[in-house]
Parts: structure tokens; sequence; C-alpha cells
């Protein structure tokens, strides 16, 4: 089950571990043995895709879906980003600052996304900061070592769940992501220890939808916490547009420190009450 | 008669522009930390139109009651959705008269996040026709 073997890379998280291939076993058993099919016909997801439903990791919103499934440690960390932010200090959201959201957070789409298949590799592009993924379906297994990225390492193989002779179903498995992380823009952040496990299944579900079953394994959760994302697929008047966060940013932290980048004055003007500006000194 | 009628359209229409914004400034981070409590109606001459991402900016001049003039550095939508919707780095010009509301910085800094562009007639900065792309 190679799929499954890099626990011998990582630190071990046990229950988690056991969670994660109870959760997964059945569905990624036959994902393991898939090695890369030249002659395979691959469904078209050409085109653009744009998410569906909220920008709260649960596509129904917390509304409906209930909070987040956070262990203790990590609901107080969830309360105290919370406490920041009413005080003008912007925690728990790393892309404030130009950060890439990274797995899974990136595949929320908050901007449109494109899916380029081919035989070895399908590249998952984000419009939002213009940020690419690399599925390896190519059969290979994963590598002695995984350095650590944003979007992390991903292996995928595909399926054909409605056996009607051509993949329809494409199964990825990611690790070796780095961090800080969040999960959407709430508050609520992914685990320091970065041994983010994300499962993830991309099929169409009708004409206009794709659907991405992702299941994110994280210490900050309780358990593993699944997903129907979905997106609407856009194929006409397609509009791509380049995202340079470095561009107009004008979040800047310092330390435990926010401030908001007035580049005309050219100082960095405070963002809590009682903070003081911070003023380069004339030399 | 006719107020009723009026309200039954106008206040959909206003729902109708509240989600449209909603989902043009929502992308990139959280708002919260601006002080939504204290909204801000800014009034004032644009300097500047800054078509970037991860906000469009605009940098404006407004009169404050004491004759001073501030100077405000304002966030809101992303070159993504605002171009959709028929933005570009033209739509607003040095001079413009424009109105905003401002969710302003904690600090009482002159920044903050914007919404609700209008001309100072009141009309929107773009016609919603003007959408390009899906």
């Amino acid at each position: 089950m190679p799929m499954l073997s890099i626990r011998q890379h990582s630190k071990p998280f046990p229950l988690l571990s056991l969670l994660s291939a109870l959760a997964t076993a059945c569905s990624f058993s036959a994902a393991a043995n898939a090695a890369s099919d030249q002659t395979a016909t691959y469904p078209d997801w050409s085109g653009q895709w744009e998410r569906i439903g909220s920008l709260n990791w649960p596509p129904e919103g917390y509304d409906k879906a209930g909070p987040a499934p956070l262990t203790p440690e990590y609901q107080a960390i969830y309360e105290q980003n919370l406490a920041l932010r009413a005080d003008g200090i912007l925690a728990g959201d790393p892309p404030a600052t130009c950060l890439p959201p990274g797995m899974p957070r990136m595949m929320k789409m908050s901007f449109p996304m494109e899916i380029i298949i081919t035989p070895g590799i399908t590249y998952i592009y984000a419009d939002w900061e213009s940020q690419i993924r690399r599925v390896y379906t190519d059969g290979r297994d994963w590598p002695d070592y995984i350095l650590p990225e944003f979007n992390g390492y991903s292996i995928g193989s595909w399926r054909d769940d409605n056996k009607d002779g051509s993949v329809d179903t494409l199964a990825i498995e990611t690790r070796g992501i780095k961090g800080p992380r969040s999960i959407d823009s709430t508050g609520v952040v992914l685990h320091e220890n970065n041994e983010t496990v994300v499962f993830e299944e991309i099929h169409q579900v009708d004409a206009n939808t794709l659907e991405n079953r992702i299941t994110t394994i994280d210490d900050a959760f309780t358990g593993p916490w699944t997903i129907n994302q979905q997106y609407n697929h856009v194929t006409e008047n397609i509009v791509w547009v380049e995202y340079v966060c470095a561009e107009g940013n004008r979040h800047i932290q310092l330390g435990n420190e926010w401030y908001f980048l007035n580049d005309e004055l050219g100082i960095l003007e405070p963002t809590r009450e009682g903070q003081p500006a911070l003023v380069p000194a004339t030399p | 008669m006719l107020r009723m009628l009026a309200g039954n359209f106008v206040k959909p229409l206003l729902f109708f522009v509240a989600l449209l914004f909603a989902r043009l400034v929502a992308a990139h981070h959280s708002t919260a930390i601006y002080d939504s409590e204290h909204p801000v109606e800014l009034a004032g001459k644009v300097v500047e139109w800054k078509f970037t991402n991860p906000h469009c900016i605009i940098v404006m001049d407004v009169v404050a009651a004491d004759g001073s003039v501030q100077r405000w550095n304002v966030e809101g939508g992303n070159t993504s959705g605002l171009f959709r919707n028929g933005w570009t780095p033209q739509t607003l010009q040095p001079g413009d008269e424009i109105i905003v509301t401002v969710r302003p910085l904690r600090s009482g800094a002159f920044g903050g996040n914007y919404s609700n562009p209008r001309r100072s007639n009141g009309e929107p900065v773009i016609a919603q026709t003007a959408a390009r792309g899906r």
C-alpha cells in the first residue's frame, strides 16, 4: 500500500493514522496499484471551475454545518484569534500577509480553478495567488524525503468508478505540507506540527459540476474532517486575472504587531488602538 | 401605495447589491480587524486608484468638519472580481468625486476597508451591465 506507507517519513500520530487508514483504505486500495496508464481516456475538465458555496471551509457555511471539530487546544487558539482580531490584529489568517493558502485551503478556490490533465501529471491551477499544484499520476512512490511546501506533495491515481472503460475519478493523497496555514479566513488554524494529510476524490457529478470530496487529517482536529466542495463549470467568455499579492498588500506583520502600510507617507499605520505608527528614522 | 411599491422594489435590489459586493470583497482575508461596528461614509476626491491585488486601493482626500484634509487609503475588492464586473485601472481618475462606506482601522489612522463605491450623485461607479466574462 504505497499510498499509506509515507508514515515512515514523518512523525507518527497513531490515532489519526488509524483513522486515516480506516477512512480511506477502501477508496485508495485501488489507487495504490494504479500505475500511469498512457492509454487511458481522461475526462474533459477543461475550461474554468468556480467555487460553489461559502468561503467557510464547509461549503454550506458554519451556520449550517456547525463549528470546526477543533481539539480543546486549538479551540482555545481559535478563540484567542477572534479576540486578537477584535483588537485590530489579523491573527489566524496567513494569506492576509500574502502567504499562499496552501493545502487544503487552496482547494476552496476563492478564485477560479483550471485543471490540466496529462498522462503523468495533472496540474491544478488556482487563480488566487497564481498557485499551481502538481498531482503525480505516473505511478511513483513517495520520495525518501519530501521538502515541505505550502501546496504539499501530491500523488494521485485515476479510477473508473462507473466501470464504463474511461477513468472518471482522480484520487489524491497530499503530504509534506508547510505552514503556517488556516483552513479558511475565520481564524481556524491547522496544527503547527504541519503533519496534515489530505485525501481528495475529484469527479464530475453532472455536466456543469465537479465535486471534490476532501478529507483533512490534522492534529488540530478531533478526527478526519470531510467536506464535499463543488465547483461550477465555466465554458464561455472565460476570464483569467493575474494575481500578484505583493503588488498592493497593505498588511504587514512584525513579530506580534500588525501594521497597515501607508506607502504615500512611507510609514506603517497602527491597526490597534494605542499602538504607535512605525516611522522610519530619518538619516 | 407608491411608497409600498418602492419599498418592495428597493429592498430586494439593495439586498442584491449587498450580496454582489460581499462576493467581490470576501476572497482575500478576513476583514475582522476593521471596525465594522462604526462604519463611516467618506465623500471625497480620488487621488489615486490602484488596480492591484490583494486589494484594489483608493487613495482619496476627504475634507473633515474642521476644514482639514484627510488623506485616506482604503482597500476593497480584488482585480479578479472587479475586472469581471466591469472595472479597470481607468475606472477611477484623479479628481473624481466619490462616496464610499468605510470600515475604519481600529487605531484611528486614515485607512480601512471600503464598500459601496458611488459617484458623488449616488450613482454606482460601474453599471452592472458592464460585466465581462461570465
